[in-house]
């Protein structure tokens, strides 16, 4: 208790005793209040009903209006704000991973069925960001989604390791990238759990030298294929996806099972390549709900068209809350890429889960290398403070053989 | 606060030594109706933020921090007068048959029937619907049942209505019917309400997307729970703790209402989880020409087994949302500790949701919410509320599951057998946790009474009682025996030698059970008569004393 009182705030203390005293005051106050109304003038009455009458009457002379608390009333405000169609806000983050701290501003508006948004954002690292989308979320009764962007992206840290399964943690160097996009897609809902779609958009990329506490990457002796390059590509994607679960932002069972065809058309015929991403997700509910094993296959794979190379900063790359815990943003790069991942999910409460997880994964050159050998591994537990269709807040910490790390972010990894 | 404070300090020490003359029993006593004697009309509307009481209610502890105050709303013979919270109905005065049940609060069998005109789209509640003038012009709110459980949220809706307007709330006419797109009509005032608070026409694409949310049965109709627009001007719902500090006849702290209290009763009986204030309302009504608020029970989509737009959550009606303890305990052994609830079966019947009697315990049974009446509800509250269920016959009980009109029999007689079942596990829980003893009755030497555990078989036994006799003072209080308390086997003794005779006297008789079951039957009930004329009249009757704790915590 000594210790307790030593390094106690004097402000701590105080409003502790606040607290006391108004508990007392309280008790004290509807005792009295209790007691007075009980026995209010009621040695003029003769009956019950005039005793009650003679209640009312006291409390008509003290009534006073029934306004909201500050409390209530901020609420009432935030939740106005929220869900207004129509306001400024504040983001954070969504900019690019590796930004770190990312606050922004952003404005969005409703015309009918159309939905606009633009904002911009400035990292504590220094990355920027400007964006607008004009979005048609749910025409034809909800079974066409049509959405538009503009996203204006300058990273100035991007961290870069090597090319390949075996890079090494200390040869990190950084890189900055500036990119712009412009685009449309537009996707067909037949059925709530199917998705079928597809889009084109205009990509620019220019990377230079990069700034942060690591060294540029132009210093550094590993094979950077692209470095320094301008790419300007006409991206064509298509996808289809079987997304039977509760929702995105949170669910307990269901599954995701996607394949997206991305085409990186290089009008120069420098930096032209082809992806395909299969990122297959399953929820196992267990004894109502009790506990969830949920797991995920991410596989990504790339080809250059002849000649052609795949930049690095546009190569698959593992590690980050989402794609390898156990490591760093981008700490491994190649062209092709295995994660799978599992986790036990168990809920404490209703608003609060908890995982214990394992990450393992791999980059390989060549797509006949991504097989269930050298994974490199990561395990953690994690804390996610959920809602019926959201995860606002999760935290992760994994340890994998560069050590602990530990993610701070939202939505849930899978 | 400190307002407050001040004022009930000045008008306690003012009125103080005036109290010590009240007399403890007036000549009206008992009164069959708490009157409402001031004008309310300047009364204002006020809307209550869901989250703001759902965060008062889960980490501020509102209300009374007595926990074990005796229930103020009740007159001096433990009952709860008719008031404009509640009527006494299935125990009041004139016992309610099966058809009353049925019945509920009816005034008519629904909307009138041909076009319906949207008067707006439904901007709050978890169920899509909104609110339509039918063919009579009369307002009713229209909601819908989810898509993959049919009749569920409506059949619970409606059955639970009749239920409660029967335990004596006031409660909206609601009901089952149907309705096909082409019965809607929009007109320039049909107005939606956005989330931000603004409105805006609406619009075919609207009532579209809405309908889109819904069950639609193979003709192509809807079937729709119709909640008929309650009597009076709406003015936003009441709080389960204190007063409206603006209703001069909202006296009594919402959290020491018996009826409020006892409301944890009732929806442990029915599975009412969602017990928050959002879900009541007061109106501005007229009676003996003046304005008085009517306090309403609103909205019982989310009882039995349905949860509104999905069946009941598993842990709803074991946990609150938030339970810290029960959280670190199982956050602590990675999901290991399972608590009993889990290994509840639910019968496969969409309609029905997941309600069962199967691990129902009343007195575990828990809200989503920490509701501040029910915390403080007392064994007499409980006892007071249990009585009421027992009240309902099976007969009754199927009545009321019968007005949710479910297609499937298996869901109709599943619900109804399941509620039979609770209805009995509330009378062994609560009828049986204080002494029983109700309806004393001193007719000329001979006083009668009821054990009301044993009569509903919610008990075995005692046999035998002892009864003690007091002459009372009724300015003073003041008590002297009459002889040496006596033993009656059975429910029946015979008054002693030298009770008063003269009018207007009054005598006090304590009876409490020997060799009990329950340690609890052994705290006499304390039974007050007076003399009139030639007979004695109840004129008291007390279960628990009050008898303020130390406070507690939920």
């Amino acid at each position: 208790m000594k210790h307790i009182t030593r390094v106690l705030p004097a402000s701590t203390i105080l409003c502790y005793i606040h607290a006391v005293m108004k508990r007392l005051l309280n008790l004290l106050g509807t005792s009295l209040l209790i007691f007075s109304f009980a026995t209010a003038a009621v040695h003029a009455q003769d009956t019950r009903a005039a005793e009650i009458a003679q209640q009312q009457a006291e409390k008509a002379k003290q009534l006073e209006a029934n306004l909201p608390s500050k409390g209530e009333r901020f609420l009432n405000w935030l939740q106005a704000h929220s869900n207004d169609p129509s306001t400024m806000y504040t983001t954070f983050g969504g900019m690019y991973p590796s930004a770190g701290f990312a606050p922004g501003i952003a404005y969005r508006d409703a015309f009918g069925g159309a939905r606009f948004n633009a904002g911009v954002g400035w990292s504590f690292k220094n990355y920027k960001l400007a964006q607008g989308s004009l979005g048609w979320p749910d025409l034809f009764g909800d079974k066409l989604e049509v959405h538009t962007r503009v996203r204006w992206t300058d990273a100035t840290q991007v961290p870069f390791y090597g090319v390949g399964n075996d890079s090494v943690k200390d040869d990190r160097v950084n890189y900055g990238l500036k990119a712009l996009e412009a685009g449309g897609s537009a996707t067909l809902k037949p059925w709530w759990w199917y998705r079928l779609g597809g889009g084109v958009a205009y990509r620019r990329y220019e990377d230079r030298e990069g700034s942060g506490s690591h060294p540029s990457i132009e210093t550094t002796p590993l094979i950077v294929p692209g470095l320094f390059s301008e790419a300007r590509y006409t991206q064509t994607t298509a996808f289809t996806a079987i997304d039977c679960r509760e929702s995105p932002g949170y669910t307990r069972s269901g599954g995701l099972y996607s394949v997206t065809f991305n085409d990186y058309n290089d009008s120069n015929d420098v930096y032209g390549f082809r992806r395909v991403d299969v990122d297959l997700q399953q929820m196992v509910p267990l004894l109502k709900e009790q506990w969830v094993l949920a797991f995920r296959g991410l596989v990504a794979m790339t080809d250059a068209a002849d000649n052609q190379i795949v930049p690095y900063y546009l190569l698959p790359n593992l590690g980050g809350s989402r794609r390898h815990r156990g490591y760093s943003d981008f700490r491994f790069q190649d062209r092709n890429l295995l994660l799978v991942s599992g986790e036990y999910r168990w809920m404490p409460s209703r608003i609060v889960d908890m995982a214990l997880f394992v990450d393992a994964g791999k980059v390989t050159s060549d797509r006949s290398d991504l097989d269930f050998n050298d994974l490199k591994m990561g395990y953690g537990i994690g804390v996610r403070i959920h809602g019926p269709t959201l995860t606002p807040v999760r935290i992760d910490v994994a340890h994998s053989d560069e050590g602990w790390r530990i993610h701070l972010t939202g939505g849930l990894p899978f | 606060m400190k307002k407050l404070f001040c004022a009930a300090l000045a008008v306690a020490s003012l009125t103080f030594a005036a109290s010590a003359q009240k007399p403890r029993f007036y000549s009206d006593d008992p009164i069959s109706a708490s009157p409402s004697t001031q004008d309310a009309s300047r009364v204002g509307a006020k809307e209550v933020n869901l989250a703001y009481d759902a965060g008062l209610n889960l980490f501020m502890d509102p209300g009374d921090p007595n926990m074990n105050r005796r229930a103020m709303s009740i007159n001096t013979v433990d009952e709860v007068p008719d008031s404009m919270w509640f009527t006494n109905r299935i125990l009041g005065g004139q016992r309610m048959s099966v058809e009353d049940v049925a019945k509920g609060p009816d005034t008519s069998a629904g909307p009138a029937a041909g076009k319906w005109t949207i008067a707006s789209g439904k901007s709050n509640g978890v169920t899509p619907g909104f609110t339509i003038l039918d063919a009579n012009e009369v307002r009713w709110f229209i909601k819908f049942d989810p898509p993959d459980y049919r009749e569920m949220m409506s059949g619970a809706e409606a059955t639970v209505t009749k239920l409660f307007h029967a335990l004596g709330y006031n409660v909206p006419e609601n009901h089952v019917t149907r309705l096909t797109r082409d019965m809607l009509v929009l007109t320039e005032r049909s107005k939606v309400t956005a989330p931000d608070g603004s409105e805006r026409r609406l619009k075919d694409v609207d009532i579209d997307r809405l309908l889109r949310m819904a069950a639609k049965d193979a003709d192509g109709s809807y079937r729709v729970i119709a909640s008929r627009a309650v009597e009076g001007k709406p003015i936003g719902p009441f709080m389960y703790a204190n007063t409206r500090p603006d209703d001069p006849n909202d006296t009594i702290p919402h959290e020491h209402r018996r009826e409020l209290r006892a409301l944890r009763v009732f929806s442990a009986w029915t599975n009412h989880v969602d017990t928050k204030a959002i879900n009541s309302l007061d109106t501005l009504v007229q009676r003996e020409g003046r304005t008085v608020v009517r306090h309403y029970l609103i909205d019982f989509g989310s009882t039995l087994g349905s949860a509104s737009v999905h069946p009941r959550e598993y842990d709803e009606g074991h946990e609150y949302i938030v339970d810290p303890g029960r959280t670190l305990k199982r956050m602590a052994t990675f999901g290991l500790w399972i608590p009993s609830w889990h290994f509840i079966d639910y019968p496969d019947i969409p309609a029905a949701g997941r309600f069962t009697a199967d691990g129902f315990n009343p007195v575990e049974w828990l809200p989503r919410i920490p509701n501040p009446a029910f915390i403080r509800a007392r064994p007499d509250d409980t006892f007071w509320g249990a009585r009421r269920v027992m009240a309902f016959t099976d007969e009754m009980i199927r009545a009321a599951v019968k007005t949710g009109k479910y297609t499937d029999p298996a869901a109709e007689k599943h619900i109804a057998d399941t509620l039979i079942a609770r209805r009995d596990a509330i009378g062994r829980a609560w009828l049986t946790n204080v002494n029983p003893v109700v309806d004393p009755v001193l007719d000329g030497g001979t006083l009668k009474f009821q054990n009301a555990a044993i009569a509903a078989g919610a008990a075995k036994g005692p046999t035998s009682y002892e009864i003690a006799w007091f002459t009372f003072d009724n300015a003073t209080g003041a008590t002297s025996p009459i002889g040496q308390p006596s033993r009656a086997d059975g429910e029946q003794a015979n008054a002693p030698e030298g009770l008063p005779s003269s009018a207007g006297s009054f005598i006090r008789v304590d009876i409490k059970a020997v060799n009990a079951p329950q340690p609890s039957w052994t705290v006499p009930v304390r039974a007050f008569f007076k003399r009139t004329g030639s007979g004695w009249t109840l004129v008291g009757f007390e279960r628990l004393p009050d008898a303020p704790a130390p406070t507690g915590t939920k």
